[in-house]
């Protein structure tokens, strides 16, 4: 793998559709959920580029969200971007998408849901 | 190579018609801390015209250029392969195999920045040699013969170069061992570099038996300390030796040289977590690793990368308990092992590495009293183990390392095994690779591998903290004492051995700690063999 892996993440969701942006540590970008409160609404959300250093065989662990976005709780903590919460998710059977960002993507919406 | 890759070159090398026969192909480099790897992963077959087979074996220019630009092209560099049929063990060339080679050595350097490399199957024994070029300045060339070449498969079989690693001199404490599977067999696995990671409950019981069996080059990887409630498990380690803030290795080292067989026995200390990137370099200088790591997801990810992207084959296993809630008793247990290799799914595909997790691990939050209480139940990490299931688990990864190198009745390793107390039921585990395994696709990556190392801060805290308390006084004049005691003993057994079985003093060599860096290796970084392959 010849690209730097935070670039192919960039890369490939664009490809499915959501350009992202960097903001300081956080590479953030938007998602559309299709069930639960937010159904239908673009929802900003983030993950730490550090977090990305060996995508797509290693996915994020922490999902960032702006403050005012109410998850299902677990443990929670500040994101590093002012106004934003991170929230701890597991990924069990990460691995088998065959596009790792719409498999990341799901993973963000489902929380959503 | 992989074996699947082995027997298309002996189907392409070896003729009906009895004649040389050639081919080149990509590999890709994987660079230890000593050591180089060329890791043989596509063959470019030759087009019409581009060998000429008349009793001997000629190739085109145009072929070599054909090879090196699409080697430039993945990173990698190309190989020569050719066949000697009648030839039988490690095969010196001939002058025209030299001149041909060392012909085309600068071109294939320009090209791809990596040395040409060589290699000739024995169509007698069915064993390859190997060998690499290198500039000497002034035009010409020169070849490093390898140590070994290995075939990773269902079976693990290294061919060796005898001038470079001699055959091991027999030895009347290893007459069982080698009447078990013959002394050829035993010479190879004698020779074999291992490498155990983690000296816990699992990891010090193999490297003792490893010792014991004759193996020449053992390395433990280690950081922890012993701790009072590590002596239910590990049978060797004392309340001394806790008092005495005895690490691990410490432990292990003591053992592997009371139990070692080997005149010739070499244990190699790394103090450090696998997680780091010094590590994992001293980590490829080996033919084969066992993972005896506790449930970390993040050593164990990197294991499973490096068992595909540098086909070191890995074995793995594990306990599981799953004991009543209530404390009244054990519902089940269960122990599992597995080799990791191109072949057979991995760590993550086969259910016994979470990826997802791993980013977790990283963050230290398994270590988070209160991360840990805000998990649901079902997800907080138990860490239970009981001597006596934890020897199941121990012979099983001894079970796969057995069939992998010794292969009983020609059949190799198991796959996936799974053995349950409970209805004392062994399953072979139908597991399989999903099809867009990310860490299977990065099969033979080698330099190129994109692993998640990191200095650990578990580990240099843990390291930080046993420094301190082996700096008091009382323990350092216990840690003397004791040390004083393992001298005598050992100068008493080698005056005792002296006259009777004729043996020489044992070579130790003990590597200390490794030297962690925070600098990380980019990946353009590429290592030309001053050290043997």
């Amino acid at each position: 793998m010849s690209a730097d892996p935070a670039d192919s993440f960039l890369r490939g969701l664009a490809a499915c559709g959501c350009p992202a942006s960097v903001h300081g540590e956080l590479i953030v970008f938007d998602v559309t959920p299709i069930l639960g409160r937010y159904a239908g609404q673009a929802v900003a959300t983030g993950v730490l580029t550090k977090e990305l250093a060996a995508w797509s065989g290693v996915p994020p662990h922490w999902v960032h969200f702006p403050d005012q976005i109410q998850v299902a709780p677990t443990n929670s903590r500040p994101s590093p971007l002012a106004g934003w919460t991170m929230h701890s998710r597991n990924l069990p059977g990460w691995g088998d998408a065959e596009v790792p960002e719409q498999a990341w993507l799901a993973h963000v919406r489902s929380m959503l849901s | 190579m992989i074996g699947d890759t082995d027997e298309l070159l002996k189907a392409h090398l070896l003729r009906a018609d009895g004649q040389e026969d050639l081919c080149l192909a990509i590999y890709k480099p994987s660079s230890g801390k000593t050591r180089f790897t060329a890791l043989i992963c596509e063959l470019v077959l030759p087009q019409p015209g581009e060998r000429h087979v008349h009793g001997v074996v000629t190739f085109t220019g145009k072929y070599v250029l054909r090879a090196a630009q699409l080697a430039a092209k993945q990173g990698g560099g190309v190989a020569i392969l050719h066949s000697h049929p009648l030839g039988r063990g490690w095969q010196m060339m001939s002058e025209p195999d030299r001149d041909a080679e060392a012909s085309y050595a600068a071109l294939v350097r320009e090209y791809t920045n990596l040395p040409l490399v060589g290699l000739t199957l024995a169509g007698g024994s069915l064993t390859w040699s190997a060998r690499a070029w290198t500039a000497r300045g002034r035009g010409s060339e020169q070849h490093q013969d390898a140590i070994s070449v290995r075939v990773v498969g269902k079976q693990f079989n290294v061919h060796w170069n005898n001038r470079l690693r001699p055959i091991p001199s027999p030895s009347p404490t290893l007459s069982r061992t080698t009447s078990c599977w013959g002394t050829t067999k035993q010479a190879d696995i004698a020779r074999l570099k291992v490498l155990v990671i983690g000296a816990g409950t699992l990891g010090h019981d193999v490297l003792v038996r490893l010792a014991a069996t004759g193996l020449e080059c053992l390395g433990v990887m280690d950081f922890d300390s012993l701790e009072l409630e590590n002596l239910d498990r590990l049978h060797t380690a004392t309340v001394l030796d806790v008092l005495m803030f005895l690490s691990k290795l410490e432990l292990a080292d003591r053992e592997c040289d009371r139990a070692a067989t080997s005149s010739n026995f070499q244990l190699s200390l790394h103090e450090a977590s696998i997680c780091e990137t010094a590590s994992i370099q001293h980590a490829l200088d080996y033919d084969l690793i066992f993972c005896c790591v506790d449930d970390h997801p993040w050593p164990r990810s990197i294991l499973n990368t490096l068992a595909y992207t540098d086909l070191i084959p890995v074995i793995d296993g594990g306990v599981h308990v799953d004991a009543f809630e209530d404390g009244s008793g054990l519902r089940n247990a269960t122990w599992r092992s597995h080799v990791l290799r191109p072949g057979r799914p991995c760590m993550a595909c086969n259910g016994q590495l979470d990826l997802g997790s791993v980013h977790a691990d990283k963050a230290g939050l398994y270590d988070d009293a209160d991360y840990i209480a805000g998990l649901p139940k079902t997800e907080r990490p138990t860490g239970q183990n009981v001597s006596l299931i934890a020897s199941g688990a121990v012979g099983g990864l001894l079970a796969q390392f057995v069939s992998l190198l010794a292969a009983p009745a020609g059949l190799g390793e198991p796959g996936p095994v799974r053995f349950s107390y409970g209805t004392h039921w062994l399953e072979h585990r139908q597991d399989q690779s999903r099809a867009h395994c990310p860490v299977e696709t990065a099969t033979l990556r080698g330099d190129r591998r994109v692993v998640l190392s990191a200095p650990d801060a578990r580990a240099r805290s843990r390291m930080q903290a046993r420094l301190q308390a082996q700096s008091r006084y009382r323990v350092r004049i216990a840690r003397l004492v004791d040390r004083v005691v393992r001298w005598s003993s050992a100068w008493l057994q080698r005056f005792m051995m002296r006259p009777t079985m004729g043996q020489g003093q044992r070579n130790r060599h003990v590597t200390a700690t490794v030297e962690t860096s925070d600098r990380e290796a980019t990946p353009n970084e590429r290592k030309v063999p001053t050290a043997p392959l």
